[in-house]
């Protein structure tokens, strides 16, 4: 097995635990300030990701990266400032893991490693719309 | 005067011949509807081989239109009976958005005895006493989750993986991504009962963003599934063929003019198909041979199940026809508890309205299940028992439940499936799932397991894009794979 694979492993593994707990713990939170158009191209966007990923279209999937990765940033920065609520700020740390290796695999041609790091991203979306949803105006 | 090329002519001249405009007939407009649209493959139903050996090679996708009380039907909770009628303790409520319709009332139970069956020890209501025979089959997800709270949504959800209309359904995909084992039959089916076409329509198995050739054709209830199947009257039998035969010949010089055209390729072999049909799809929805006690087995003798247990029926022959997808969907009742027909929606007076549905539902589906195990057809046929979401423990209008998408059951039966097991759990209200979760996409990317599909590589090229059944999410439940 080769090192890069053996690191991506281990990071996926570090980040599906730090994700883990989010499950099955809803909260209640007043979440009226958030960029509801921002929150709408990340949920376009992350569904293009991993399509674009396979696709081995890598301008695409590096266009893509580049929207998650700030929406990823507000998104941390967003819940810092919330009281109670560190778990979204990891589980949006952890997005940024997974875009950031996704977009190191496909700067190396690695599709098959990016499209997994792809996955994780969006396994780090519904976990913490699995706390945090549906959003509640207030 | 407006000119038409000799391709427009020539389709409009054949889609003007009764005998072959059955796609005009068909509920969504069936599988001949735009074969045109089948781009990028020379035969894009011929049979393709799986990723790895399937354990099934039919899935009868079975919909309880409206979504059915699961609290009352599988889902037993001693706790709920103990509280009901007080409000819903607010730790229950955490984190869920209750306002649907008609907001949160108290916890409500209905008029339910509850026994465990068999040796699995699945628990059944009173509701379901024939299918509870075959509790050691079933492999229950209690933990079922999805988004939504509007029927049309979730059931858009359900059957294709999103809530907005242009995805293909799962039928479509499987149908894509394994051809047809049937030449003279459409290789995805969908049969409902009742006056018109299911809640959603057409959208629901839709091919989506695939080629139009792998949609479900809808067979329409009752003695004539498809309307003007036979030939008009004034055309023999030899005549009708020597058209073909002419339509063809040109076709296939057209076709050798542009070998590229697939268009005119995929159309040939709608015009082919249409004409097998003719012979084919009335004898494979024809129940006249089918024995009394068969019959009787899915409840036709009884009104209240014949119309269902008649679906079920010509399920289980369309798949012993090698039909890859057969969606039924459980049509509205008139004797639900409502002044008009309705579906399992109970916003109120769940009592007389799932009395009327499990008794509809509940005979047949115990009777498809006997008759696929003595057949010897289901260790090779899947069956699903899915609705678009379940309905709250809270009750509704004092006598009724409002939508749940929170926690509710579903099952599976047949090859490959782990039976006389319970994946998942509900709360101890049975409101919310806890602990892990199963959402459509993960029941997708099970079923296609099952048909020796890796969702993850079941992927078409869109727009230069990977698209794959389960959008992006999905995990295989594998603790329900045997």
């Amino acid at each position: 097995m080769s090192r890069r694979a053996i690191v991506f492993i281990a990071m996926s593994i570090a980040v599906s635990v730090s994700v883990a707990p989010a499950f099955g713990e809803r909260r209640d939170i007043d979440l009226h300030d958030y960029d509801d158009d921002l929150m709408r191209d990340l949920d376009k966007t992350i569904k293009y990701f991993e399509p674009d990923i396979t696709a081995r279209n890598a301008q695409g999937a590096l266009d893509d990266a580049a929207i998650l990765q700030d929406g990823f940033k507000y998104t941390a920065d967003y819940f810092a400032k919330k009281d109670n609520a560190e778990d979204a700020v990891q589980i949006s740390k952890d997005g940024l893991k997974f875009v950031a290796s996704a977009i190191k695999s496909v700067s190396e041609s690695d599709f098959d490693a990016a499209a997994e790091a792809a996955r994780g991203a969006a396994r780090t979306c519904r976990a913490c719309h699995d706390t945090y949803k549906p959003l509640k105006k207030q | 005067m407006k000119t038409q090329s000799r391709r427009e002519c020539l389709f409009n001249a054949i889609y003007g011949i009764g005998g072959l405009t059955l796609a005009a007939h068909m509920p969504g407009g069936g599988i001949f509807a735009t074969p045109a649209l089948a781009e990028g493959l020379s035969d894009p139903l011929a049979p393709k081989q799986p990723h790895f050996p399937p354990k099934v090679k039919s899935v009868i996708w079975l919909h309880m239109d409206g979504a059915p009380s699961t609290l009352d039907l599988y889902d037993y909770k001693p706790e709920l009976i103990k509280l009901a009628g007080q409000e819903a303790p607010a730790s229950f409520l955490t984190g869920i958005k209750t306002s649907t319709q008609g907001g949160v009332g108290k916890l409500f139970v209905s008029n339910r005895t509850w026994k465990q069956h068999g040796a699995s020890g699945a628990w059944f209501s009173d509701l379901l006493p024939n299918l509870a025979q075959h509790a050691d089959k079933i492999a229950f997800v209690k933990s079922s989750t999805t988004i939504g709270a509007t029927h049309d949504i979730s059931i858009l959800k359900l059957n294709t993986g999103d809530t907005s209309p242009g995805r293909p359904s799962l039928g479509a995909w499987i149908t894509y991504a394994l051809g047809s084992a049937n030449p003279d039959l459409p290789a995805y089916v969908v049969l409902y009962n009742g006056k018109k076409e299911p809640t959603g329509g057409s959208v629901n198995w839709s091919s989506g963003f695939l080629p139009a050739v792998y949609q479900g054709t809808a067979f329409r209830p009752g003695g004539s599934p498809i309307l003007h199947l036979d030939r008009p009257e004034l055309v023999a039998l030899a005549e009708q063929r020597d058209n073909l035969d002419l339509l063809r010949r040109l076709n296939e010089h057209g076709v050798s003019q542009r070998p590229e055209d697939t268009e005119l390729q995929a159309r040939l072999r709608s015009y082919e198909l249409a004409y097998r049909m003719e012979a084919t799809a009335p004898e494979a929805v024809d129940l006249s041979k089918e024995t009394e006690a068969t019959k009787a087995l899915y409840g036709l003798d009884d009104p209240a199940s014949k119309d269902y247990g008649t679906n079920l029926l010509r399920a289980r022959r369309l798949v012993e026809r090698n039909v890859r997808f057969i969606q039924v969907v459980s049509g509205p009742l008139e004797a639900a508890g409502n002044e008009d027909a309705r579906n399992w929606d109970a916003h109120q007076d769940l009592e007389k309205n799932h009395g009327a549905h499990a008794k509809a539902v509940d005979k047949p589906i115990a009777g498809l299940l006997t008759d696929l195990k003595e057949r010897g057809l289901l260790d090779t046929t899947l069956v699903v028992w899915t609705s678009e979401f379940g309905r709250t423990s809270y009750g509704q209008s004092g006598n009724g439940r409002d939508h749940n998408p929170w926690g509710y059951t579903q099952w599976l039966a047949g090859g490959g499936v782990k039976a006389g097991t319970t994946f998942g759990e509900t709360d101890e209200i049975g409101l919310q799932a806890v602990g892990r979760k199963v959402d459509t996409y993960d029941l997708h990317a099970t079923v296609l397991q099952l048909l020796g599909l890796d969702h993850l590589k079941t992927v078409y090229l869109r727009s230069g894009r990977s698209e794959r059944p389960t959008v992006v999410y999905g995990e295989v439940v594998k603790e329900l794979l045997a």
